[in-house]
């Protein structure tokens, strides 16, 4: 990964709050946790100097009380109150000897050798000179050390509470300080839509405080979103003005166009009407030169008579097309049955194609059920697509089929027209519906023909609302498809273009 | 015909009826001359030699004057001796007892009068008065409870007195000084609070107050027994090196310091002197032989005087002339002879002296009670 991609690529999110109070926490503990040490030295200090103290203070306040009882002879009293300064928690050994011999002893008497122990002198009771016996105190260290972790342990456990607390405190205090308006910011922005960038960003600060470093974020998200509002402007006025220059332009196009199948409407009208008369002139000489006999003008003749035919067949193709394109042509939406519609097609180009040793096979159910088109055109469609097959195959198999389809919940009628011929390539494939193009220039050569006849089907089959496909191996043939809704259509539609018949043709 | 035998009938009735009212008015009568009955309740164990010695003092006198005596030992539980008497008065009549004597050893004189007083019972108390604090809750005999017939206690300062005064002659006449040239005592009493040991105590603090020549060293409290005076003295005799004189508030701690002294090589009653209180067997062996320098004793025969009272009191002649709370001296300074006599005359008990000549009933001339002991001693049965 490139320094780049890392800079790139999405980090984790983690709030500014908590990355502050996570710093606060550390550095509070690490604090406390130096205060806590010192603290628990001096505690310890002073717990030794009281523990000492204590020891004294027993000693001493004992002290009264034996000396009566040494003086009274009170053996069990002193015996009771020796076991009761052994089980005072900070004494661990006890012992008093009379100055006349008696020794009593209470506690654990390992300890007796300790070195800390206090020893102190019994003096007569009320004040006479001289002592009665000694008095002897070992201290319980591990006393000392149970109360010092336990007072520790008290320390340490009020610092965490302070700590939590302070946490606690700061986390509320950065939340609504800091990270709520940082939080609405954010928000704000990527609420924004291109629509309302002008939308204004309000804080809900308490009012009368001063300003502080989010009221700078928020003025600087201002300013910038100012300074947006004004560039997006600008490229608003910019592209309004390219879309009006643009439209003005595509209309005179529009305009233009218009005029040219105008033009071509008319002209090929008038184009018509000659070449209708030389046809129909041309026929009746070739019939005359037939029956008088003379073959030497039969054959121009017929060449006069093809000619005019394919130049009539190119005008009618181009008067079609221009009139597709001025939008004036309207297809009359029907139920077909398309069973005899294929028997038909097979009969007609049945004679083409077996000029060129082809086999015309028509495949489709009678009850295959009836498709919602104009009968014209899918007919005109139809043989186009079959007299193409007629005329790139030889010695082949042209298989006109019906049959049906379910798809994107629509019933389908489908009419494939399927060869053995030549086949295409993908490019071809490509160029294959665009006007005045076949295959490619060649074939035009070759093959004859407009280039017109595809283009016009697939523009018929998609106003009626369906389309022209087409699947070829080079040397192998093709299969055209066209696929057009079937009887339960949108009836809507075929009301417009009952409309529309009404009015174009 | 048949009213007339109605009426022989009905006086026969009447003749039968009045006879049976004769009957009823004589028996009590009856009853009274068959015995007085008296009982005991005593506040010690039925082994105490004192205890004993008291109950046979007062089965005695009972034998004397004729009294159903009965006693019964609280084996110094304080709490049984409420149970006996609650035992006692909850009697039928028959069997119930005419009077109770009590002590106020533990201080339930107030409870013990409540219960045998509630109960219509008479009472007499003996060994012990009523001290100050429970004076309020008890009041005087005769008045709070009519049956509380008065209190009879030994004058106990005596004992100390006599013992300690004996100690002291014994101690000049032995020549027994210190270094200074006076008398060294000690003393160990038996404790701090009870009103025996306080008399006692202070009796000999009198006679040592008495005379210049006698320095009492210490006073230590042994708590009545032997083992713990003899500790003491252990103590004692090597703080107090030149003493010679021991004090001691009863026979057992005597004998405990005693102890101790011929443990250290000495003889007492040679080198050194100790004096007791009680009349027990050892005690008085112990004066014969010369041990033991001074013992006084004889007050457990207060319960015997009390007896006497009560017979007296039974039979029409009140003690009230003479007081009803009364203290009287009863202690006897026991010399070797006395100590003789005693053992002599009253180790089998006391059923050879005839008590009936000291109660008033019996004596119509006696004008006042003579407690002491001595004259046990002295007279003849």
């Amino acid at each position: 990964m490139t320094d780049a991609q890392k800079r790139i690529a999405p980090r984790r999110f983690r709030s500014l709050g908590n990355r502050l109070i996570r710093s606060i926490a550390t550095a509070g503990a690490v604090c406390t946790l130096a205060v806590a040490a010192l603290q628990i030295a001096l505690t310890y200090r002073d717990h030794r100097q009281d523990f000492e103290a204590e020891i004294r203070s027993i000693a001493r306040l004992n002290v009264p009380l034996l000396s009566i009882n040494l003086w009274d002879i009170e053996p069990d009293a002193i015996r009771r109150q020796l076991q009761l300064i052994a089980e005072r928690p900070q004494i661990a050994y006890v012992r008093l000897e009379a100055v006349t011999g008696q020794q009593f002893e209470s506690g654990s008497p390992t300890r007796r050798e300790d070195p800390r122990t206090v020893i102190l002198d019994i003096p007569y009771p009320e004040g006479k000179p001289g002592r009665l016996g000694t008095l002897q105190l070992a201290p319980n260290v591990e006393h000392l050390y149970t109360v010092l972790v336990g007072d520790v342990l008290r320390l340490l456990a009020a610092f965490a509470l302070l700590i939590g607390l302070i946490c606690i405190v700061t986390s509320v205090i950065l939340r609504r300080q800091l990270q709520l308006p940082m939080q609405h910011i954010a928000d704000f922005a990527a609420s924004l839509t291109p629509n309302d960038l002008t939308r204004p960003l309000t804080l809900q600060r308490p009012p009368g405080r001063s300003r502080d470093e989010i009221d700078e974020v928020a003025d600087g998200f201002r300013l910038l979103q100012a300074d947006i509002r004004k560039h997006v402007d600008h490229l608003d006025q910019l592209v309004a003005q390219r879309t009006a220059e643009l439209e003005a332009k595509s209309a005179e196009l529009e305009a233009a166009s218009a005029h040219k199948s105008q033009f071509l409407a008319n002209m090929s009208h008038e184009l018509r009407t000659p070449l209708n008369a030389i046809i129909g002139v041309s026929e009746m000489l070739l019939e005359d030169a037939r029956d008088l006999g003379r073959k030497d003008a039969i054959e121009p003749l017929e060449r006069i008579l093809r000619a005019a035919q394919h130049l009539l067949a190119l005008i009618n193709d181009i008067l079609d097309l221009s009139k597709i394109d001025a939008g004036k042509m309207e297809v009359h939406l029907e139920s077909v049955d398309p069973a005899p519609l294929i028997e038909e097609i097979a009969a007609t180009i049945r004679p083409l194609a077996e000029k060129n040793g082809n086999r015309v096979e028509a495949d489709c159910a009678t009850d295959l059920g009836p498709v919602h088109a104009d009968a014209k055109r899918l007919r005109q469609a139809l043989l186009n697509l079959a007299s193409n097959a007629a005329k790139f195959t030889d010695n082949g198999t042209i298989r006109i089929a019906g049959g049906r389809a379910s798809e994107n919940g629509k019933d389908w009628t489908v009419l494939s027209v399927s060869d053995t011929g030549i086949g295409m390539t993908p490019q071809q494939v490509c160029r294959l519906f665009h006007d005045f193009v076949q295959a490619d220039a060649s074939t035009t050569r070759k093959y004859g023909g407009t280039g017109l006849g595809l283009a016009i089907s697939r523009r018929f089959c998609r106003m009626m609302g369906g389309d022209i496909t087409v699947e070829s191996v080079p040397g192998r043939g093709s299969t055209f498809t066209i696929r057009l809704p079937s009887m339960i259509a949108n009836t809507q539609e075929v009301g417009s273009a009952h409309n529309g018949f009404a009015a174009s043709l | 015909m048949t009213e007339e035998v109605q009426e022989r009938q009905q006086s026969n009735y009447r003749a039968v009826t009045l006879c049976l009212a004769l009957c009823a008015a004589i028996l009590p009568w009856g009853s009274i001359a068959r015995a007085q009955s008296v009982a005991f309740i005593n506040p010690g164990k039925s082994d105490e030699i004192y205890w004993v010695t008291a109950t046979q003092g007062m089965q005695a006198v009972a034998k004397s004057l004729g009294m159903t005596f009965e006693v019964q030992y609280a084996q110094r539980e304080h709490l049984k001796t409420l149970e006996i008497a609650r035992e006692m008065v909850a009697r039928p009549a028959g069997r119930r007892p005419e009077y109770i004597v009590i002590t106020n050893d533990y201080a339930v004189a107030g409870e013990l009068l409540k219960i045998i007083d509630g109960a219509g019972v008479k009472s007499f108390l003996a060994y012990s008065s009523i001290p100050l604090d429970q004076r309020a809750e008890i009041g005087a005999p005769r008045t709070k409870y009519k049956g509380w017939l008065g209190s009879l206690e030994p004058q106990a300062e005596d004992a100390g007195y006599l013992t300690a005064r004996a100690l002291i002659e014994r101690g000049k006449k032995e020549k027994a000084f210190g270094p200074d040239g006076k008398l060294h005592m000690l003393a160990i009493a038996g404790d701090r609070s009870t009103p025996s040991s306080i008399n006692r105590n202070q009796g000999m603090r009198r006679a040592v107050t008495e005379d210049s020549m006698v320095v009492l060293e210490q006073e230590v409290y042994a708590a009545w027994t032997r083992e713990k005076a003899a500790e003491q003295a252990e103590w004692l005799y090597q703080r107090y090196p030149h003493v010679k004189l021991v004090w001691a508030g009863n026979d057992l701690m005597a004998f405990g310091a005693m102890a101790v002294w011929e443990k250290r090589g000495g003889i007492p009653g040679v080198d050194a002197w100790f004096s007791g209180v009680n009349t027990s067997t050892e005690a008085l062996e112990a004066i014969k032989s010369g041990r033991l320098t001074s013992l006084a004793g004889g007050h457990f025969i207060t319960g015997a005087w009390a007896l006497v009272m009560i017979y007296d009191h039974h039979h029409g002649r009140d003690f009230a002339d003479e007081g009803l709370e009364l203290q009287r001296p009863m202690f006897a300074e026991f010399t070797p002879p006395l100590a003789d006599r005693y053992i002599e005359r009253f180790s089998g008990g006391f059923d050879g002296v005839n008590f009936s000549r000291y109660s008033k009933a019996k004596n119509p001339q006696l004008k006042r009670y003579d407690f002491g002991f001595a004259q046990l001693l002295e007279a003849t049965p």
